[in-house]
């Protein structure tokens, strides 16, 4: 959409409003018990309009800002009912966190096939780097000599199923398998290290390794892009919410961008 | 409405999926149809699906006919073929399909916030 036939969309909303509704997760549970469409397209004409404001830089009112932390702390409860407990937790810390680091629960990583696929790539690659006396101390799934070594060649995209396996990307982050929704939800695609040590038991060397993932949690701006993250509250009963918008939030102070981490301690030989 | 949080939570509890009645899934993806077109008079569709939450990640998929898509995005038919666009290469300038395979070719010196519903499709 041009940027003229946006203005005059915008300035059609904006001249059609009417109050912000108080208590959108009252709404959203109609729409998914009683499928009301006149409470989705209630929320779903207050998020438009704020997000036209959002494209304009226009600021927020007390209620706007309070409407949209409820949107979020929405998608907690809902998360969390679901079992997505991880993307639930992020959600709501995204407009109660106030931008503090926050930890997340290693199982969601340590369950994912591109996870394990690539912990025992670069396992295989750290023995070799041991083999031949280098150090192993810290690597990342990022390192260029691990990206070129036979180790990450059968994580390369050409040798994966993309929705069952995931596959590692060039620059060596980890692109989650499609069919994971828990982890996609929560982070799509991120870089693992390891943290490495040895030790001698009954002649045998052991390796204990320290793995880390770190994240940034936010929202694209507005852009060609316009990404839309979908809320599906009832069949064919969607709750369509900008990422522009989403990202908006954390220019106006209602939600703070975070980084979050992960990690677990493996002991292997 | 401080006296209606605990009913309003417990009625959201019970009530919200954050998902569709039919499958589990917390966000659901956007598919768009990017083209249309037949092959020795097999009809083909190309989609572009948007997946994720705050990280959003794009793929082409290549299906033969048209195939439905749930609540959630999942499609009817499993796709021919399905690729990733890995945005660290840049832009996309264009989808190549041949013998019903995709293969996306770069711009590295594009602006990986290029739109890829726009990229030009070349059918072999």
């Amino acid at each position: 959409m041009s940027t003229t036939s946006l203005a005059q969309k915008c300035n059609q909303i904006l001249g059609q409003r009417e109050d912000i509704p108080g208590a959108p997760l009252w709404h959203m549970g109609k729409v998914a018990a009683f499928n009301s469409k006149e409470s989705l397209d209630l929320i779903q004409n207050s998020i438009d309009y704020l997000s036209c404001k959002a494209r304009f830089q226009k600021p927020f009112t007390s209620d706007e800002k309070e409407f949209m932390k409820e949107i979020f702390e929405a998608l907690w409860w809902g998360g969390q009912y679901k079992g997505y407990k991880e993307a639930a937790k992020l959600a709501n810390h995204y407009v109660n966190g106030n931008g503090k680091s926050i930890q997340l629960n290693e199982d969601v990583y340590r369950n994912s096939v591109i996870v394990i696929d690539t912990v025992n790539a670069l396992k295989r690659y750290i023995k070799t780097l041991s083999a031949n006396k280098k150090s192993f101390l810290l690597i990342k799934s990022s390192d260029p000599h691990f990206l070129a070594s036979p180790n990450a060649a059968a994580l390369n995209i050409n040798k994966r199923n993309i929705y069952n396996q995931g596959y590692l990307l060039k620059d060596g982050a980890l692109l989650v398998e499609q069919k994971n929704q828990r982890l996609k939800n929560a982070d799509h695609r991120f870089m693992i290290q390891a943290h490495t040590t040895t030790s001698k038991t009954k002649g045998k060397t052991v390796y204990v390794s320290k793995w880390t993932i770190s994240s940034v949690y936010d929202f694209e701006p507005f852009s060609s892009k316009d990404y839309v993250t979908n809320i599906p509250l009832a069949e064919n009963l969607v709750l369509k919410i900008p990422d522009g918008l989403s990202h908006y939030l954390s220019i106006i102070g209602v939600a703070n961008d975070f980084i979050y981490n992960s990690g677990w301690i493996d002991t292997w030989e | 409405m401080k006296k209606l949080v605990l009913p309003i939570i417990m009625w959201s509890i019970i009530i919200i999926p954050g998902c569709s009645s039919n499958t589990d899934c917390f966000t659901s993806d956007n598919i768009d149809q990017i083209k249309v077109f037949y092959e020795n008079g097999k009809k083909h569709t190309l989609f572009l699906r948007v997946s994720g939450l705050q990280e959003k990640e794009a793929f082409f998929e290549l299906y033969s006919g048209a195939p439905a898509f749930d609540n959630c995005g999942q499609p009817s038919t499993k796709p021919l073929s399905m690729v990733h666009v890995d945005s660290t290469q840049g832009a996309v300038s264009k989808v190549v399909v041949e013998e019903e395979k995709l293969v996306l070719v770069y711009n590295a010196f594009g602006s990986s916030q290029t739109n890829p519903k726009d990229v030009f499709v070349e059918i072999k």
